[in-house]
């Protein structure tokens, strides 16, 4: 159960909460502002547990609290869920948001039997052939990605590519290419996530090295072996990133995603500037995939294939032997591809890569503070798919989704489950709950990253490599004190909270885009509920929130729907009231 | 328990826990405080913030990614040869450097990069002053010392999101979800911007790690100013519908994640309100002319908040302001042109600004940055460094000079941590003090904002 900060509710004072203590083994309690530390394996201090139940805050009352307020009044009683709450519960996890006819199909099926038919759906089509088909045209990548976000029917595919772009981000706000040219880098990225994220991991890595817009976003696509007579030394970029971002990270980790500890209690890296300087040896040599006769100097100017994967051209790579980690050693003379074999291998077959990559999934799927038993689950299942196949990503999956942790219905009453559903699935939420479709069939969503008429969110758009937000980030207030996370929170702030807010009410009631384009909802059965407030929010509960609307916020929603009345253009008034609060509701925003 | 660690790579702004208890032991009470009575017993303590009624300001510039700082400012004359034969591929031509003559300065003359002409001025004519080779310490380290691994060193040096959090918390070596800007403003805001609605530390770029307090918020703006719901006060031409609104936005919950999101709801509602009247109200517009650019929208906010202080209920401000796209590890010279343009246009207009609401003497400009960059290139680009330069520029900076000692731009020279990684000769806590202290943080202050200053020998550098 959750920690709850200790707090001196007589004075209003809130003491400090120390986390780390408990399951989180890995937690750091190093105090800060200590006395100097004899060096970098300096031995921290424990923090002592604290953790009496909190009571009641007083309410806030300006000047605005300076933190967040504690968590007032008790959970939710816990309601037993039925069927189809537990769906809604479980394709608001895996998909971009329930519809009705889905909730239905799984509640009379399993979500184990869902995943295996997931794994057998095709998408619509390729990106890179919508984008082809648009010549390139503006936003055409985003505009494929909302219509298969909102229409396809490989939901789970589709989620699981959002969730690994996100793990190895590549952006296309750098304007790192120029033109239309990145629409059609952003679509083969995309497929090539889309083709291989239900595979091996081992060879989702290998494309992901290859892909011609991660060679040119992390700057290895034309890196080329040293040169002592000019003092040229390969490019790192790639290099630090595949190993911190990607595969490994920069701490030691235990199977359960919890940090290992030196003899004396400190963190342990995983590689230093060397193991670097060997990598940046390795990713040299790679440039533009040739679909004919290859040419030397197609290194640097060679055709541009976006869907094709990067080639080695033998005499720009590094001949020298490559340290790399887990004190490996590339012998000097490797070829290109071989070298690239080696250290990615080593990679995928580190200790860390399992519960570095599973414990990332689970948040984008679950949960931001799974216990340290659901990442070590989740992490055998990488280790290990029962066939004795190393890095299989549907074994991953299934671990994620079907694991107990996951689909503890009781778990929506604990104060530090769920977490915040991301900007761009809030909105597939209720382009899928309540039909919206674009009437030409093109999906004009763009730039949907602008924080202010915008979500602060976009596919494949994320300011840097880091992406929106780090699997850590915790804000300021109870989580941070708890020591928990809330990666979503990095991108939640004043201007993101009322953006969210002056999108979604415009939305709800006026669709997105105008013209051929506008993509309108099908509010055809809610209006038929409009007169019956208590219908109407059933309904809505289901779809949004799974059920699990409060007591509190029902009432509210309902007495704002039943001041309006049902003459007139009263019934679309109180569907877009219902609706609106609905989404703006904290039940809706904090997926349990 | 349902907890994951907090790992150092990652970006963390919020609540220290153990950064919280060690600021008791600061003021000598036992248990943490909410943010009221915290920051008034602070005052309480420090007669200096009790009676003083100055305004100034502190605008932090954040060049996200590491600034090529080899780039910026480059040795001329006899200097020149080996920083040209160090990177030829991205060597900028001396003939088109823009001397400088700091005073009080032997090293080898210097030049500013060519796009840098309004910094250029503003040193010459001593509003801006140059710190080289700063970086994040642990404690001040030697070459020797560096290669024989026997001192404590950053965790995870060369690594941008590490590096960045170590230039935000001040603390390299150990893990802090507070900013020293936070902190600052956290010792600062109740004795000089008492009952403000409006947060001392305010972004224009987003969340950051840098002004994230014990108890200080961030408060967020567009460039334009805040965002406003003017749905509360109807929602579809229903007054229930907004109260319910606001209600759902701003009640307290049982949730953690969603009692903190409604915190944000509630304080971007108030702030908000109280910032869109002020903005509003502020007459006519400055004179002074912006850049149309990323930073140069930004600084205009920045100016404009200023402007409004005084509505604010603000003796003391905290801005952040950042630019991304620095880490050049491809196409350096004409990525590296943009940005250098843009810093350039951007810190000058803020000055001329500040001149033209006769605040310049208050507000003072600094850069900041992940790292410096590798002196070696791969031909087109730099990679991950270490120590670098950076500007301080206002009307109370001790301008024309250099604060710290000039490395030498040289493959293997003494400050050589490897490819031309500079080992930073001036701590991060000594150029952070030096800011601190300006913006009125006394002795015992600085020690909670910067915990590691006594380990150097310095904690004012005295460029302001």
């Amino acid at each position: 159960m959750a920690r709850r900060a200790a707090l001196l509710s007589a004075l209003g004072l809130s003491a400090a909460a120390c986390g780390g203590g408990g399951g989180s083994s890995g937690g750091d309690t190093t105090i800060v502002g200590a006395s100097p530390p004899p060096g970098p394996a300096a031995n921290a201090p424990a923090s002592p547990p604290v953790s009496p139940p909190a009571s009641a805050s007083p309410p806030a009352s300006p000047p605005p609290p300076a933190t967040p307020p504690p968590p007032a009044g008790p959970p939710p009683s816990l309601s037993p869920g039925t069927a189809s709450t537990d769906a809604a519960r479980f394709l608001i996890q895996a998909t971009f948001g329930p519809t009705a006819a889905e909730i239905n199909a799984l509640a009379a099926s399993s979500p184990a039997a869902w995943i295996e038919a997931q794994f057998n759906t095709a998408s619509i089509e390729k990106h890179f052939a919508y984008v082809s088909r648009a010549n390139g045209a503006y936003q055409s990548f985003a505009g494929s990605f909302w219509r298969q976000a909102v229409t396809g029917p490989d939901q789970l595919r589709q989620r699981m590519v959002f969730a690994l772009s996100e793990i190895f981000v590549v952006s296309n706000v750098n304007a790192i290419i120029a033109g239309g040219e990145v629409e059609y880098a952003s679509a083969a990225y995309q497929d090539m996530l889309g083709a291989n994220c239900f595979g091996n991991f081992r060879t989702l890595l290998e494309a992901v090295t290859r892909n011609v817009f991660m060679g040119l976003y992390l700057s290895h696509m034309r890196n080329q072996k040293e040169d002592p007579a000019t003092g040229r030394i390969p490019d790192e970029n790639y290099a630090r990133e595949v190993m911190q971002l990607f595969t490994i990270g920069l701490w030691q980790l235990n199977p359960d995603g919890s940090r290992r500890k030196s003899a004396a209690g400190a963190d342990i890296p995983t590689y230093g500037q060397t193991e670097v300087g060997g990598m940046a040896k390795v990713f040299t040599g790679l440039s533009w995939g040739q679909t004919g006769a290859k040419a030397e100097q197609n290194f640097n100017y060679g055709p541009e294939h976006y869907d094709v994967p990067m080639e080695i051209f033998p005499q720009y790579v590094s001949t020298s032997a490559k340290q790399i980690v887990g004190g490996v050693t590339i012998p000097a003379n490797t070829s290109g591809d071989e070298s690239i074999r080696i250290a990615l291998d080593t990679l995928f077959n580190h200790p860390n890569t399992g519960p570095f990559i599973g414990e990332q999934l689970i948040k984008r799927f679950v949960t931001s503070n799974p216990s340290r038993a659901y990442v070590g689950r989740v992490a055998a299942a990488f280790a290990n798919n029962g066939a004795g196949v190393r890095g299989d990503m549907k074994a991953v999956i299934r671990a994620i989704l079907l694991d107990a942790e996951a689909r503890d219905a009781s778990k929506v009453v604990v104060d530090d489950w769920g977490k915040l559903r991301e900007p761009m699935i809030r909105f597939t939420a209720w382009m899928r709950g309540f039909g919206a479709r674009s009437s030409s069939g093109a999906y004009t969503v763009y730039m949907l990253e602008d924080p202010v008429d915008g979500l602060a969110q976009g596919p494949l758009a994320a300011p840097s490599v880091f992406n929106w937000f780090r699997p850590s980030y915790a804000p300021q207030g109870v989580i941070a004190q708890r020591g928990e996370v809330a990666p979503e929170f990095q991108i939640t702030h004043d201007t993101t909270v009322t953006g969210y807010a002056r999108f979604m009410i415009t939305v709800v009631s006026e669709g997105y885009a105008s013209g051929g384009d506008a993509i309108r909802p099908n509010y055809t059965t809610e209006l038929s509920l409009a007169a019956d407030s208590n219908a109407l929010l059933d309904r809505l509960n289901l779809l949004l929130i799974a059920g699990r609307m409060t007591d509190a916020t029902r009432t509210t929603i309902k007495g704002a729907v039943d001041a309006i009345p049902t003459a007139g253009d009263g019934p679309t008034r109180r569907v877009h009231t219902a609706i609106a609060l609905s989404m703006l509701s904290p039940e809706f925003l904090v997926q349990k | 328990m349902t907890s994951e660690p907090f790992d150092h790579d990652d970006a963390g702004a919020g609540f220290g826990k153990a950064t919280r208890r060690e600021a008791l032991k600061v003021i000598g009470i036992g248990a943490a405080a909410g943010a009221p009575l915290f920051t008034s017993l602070l005052a309480a303590g420090n007669a200096a913030a009790q009676t003083a009624n100055d305004y100034k300001a502190l605008v932090v510039v954040f060049q996200q990614g590491g600034n090529d700082h080899n780039n910026l400012i480059i040795p001329t004359g006899s200097g020149y040869a080996s920083y040209q034969s160090a990177r030829p591929a991205v060597a900028i031509a001396q003939n088109t450097l823009l001397g400088v003559t700091p005073t009080g300065y032997t090293g080898p003359s210097l030049g500013f990069a060519p796009q840098l002409p309004n910094l250029q001025k503003l040193f010459e004519a001593g509003h801006a002053a140059v710190v080289p080779n700063v970086g994040t310490l642990v404690q001040p380290v030697t070459k020797a010392e560096f290669n024989a691994a026997s001192k404590p060193l950053p965790f995870q040096l060369f690594s941008h999101s590490d590096q960045q959090r170590a230039w935000e918390t001040g603390l390299p070596a150990t893990d802090s979800r507070t900013g020293w800007l936070g902190r600052l403003g956290d010792l600062t805001s109740g004795a000089f911007n008492p009952g403000s609605q409006v947060s001392v530390c305010m972004s224009i770029s987003g969340n950051n790690v840098i002004q994230a307090g014990e108890t200080t918020p961030q408060f967020m703006l567009n460039q334009t100013g805040p965002v406003r719901i003017e749905e509360l006060g109807g929602l579809y031409g229903s007054a229930a519908g907004g109260a319910a609104l606001r209600k759902l936005l701003t009640e307290n919950r049982w949730h953690a994640m969603e009692t903190t999101y409604n915190g944000i709801c509630a304080r971007a509602i108030t702030s908000g309100e109280v910032v869109s009247s002020a903005l509003a109200n502020a007459g006519p517009p400055l004179t002074t002319v912006f850049p149309d650019t990323d930073l140069g929208r930004s600084a205009k906010m920045i100016a404009n908040m200023i402007r409004v202080r005084g509505t604010l209920g603000h003796k003391r401000q905290i801005f952040y302001m950042a630019s991304g796209g620095w880490d050049v590890h491809d196409d350096l010279v004409p990525i590296h042109d943009k940005l250098l343009r843009d810093l350039d246009g951007a810190l000058n207009a803020l000055y001329n600004a500040t001149v033209e609401l006769g605040v310049a003497n208050a507000v003072t400009s600094f850069t900041a940055s992940d790292f410096g960059r590798a002196l070696q290139t791969n031909g087109r680009g730099s990679d991950h460094g270490w120590g670098g330069h950076h500007f301080v520029v206002g009307g109370a900076v001790q301008g024309r000079k250099l604060y710290g000692s000039w490395p030498t731009v040289a493959i293997g020279g003494p400050e050589d941590a490897g490819q031309g990684r500079l080992i930073p000769t001036t701590g991060l806590d000594q150029y952070a003090s030096t800011l601190c202290s300006w913006f009125g943080a006394d002795s015992t202050q600085l020690a909670t904002v910067l915990p590691n200053l006594s380990r150097f020998a310095s904690g004012n550098l005295g460029f302001v």
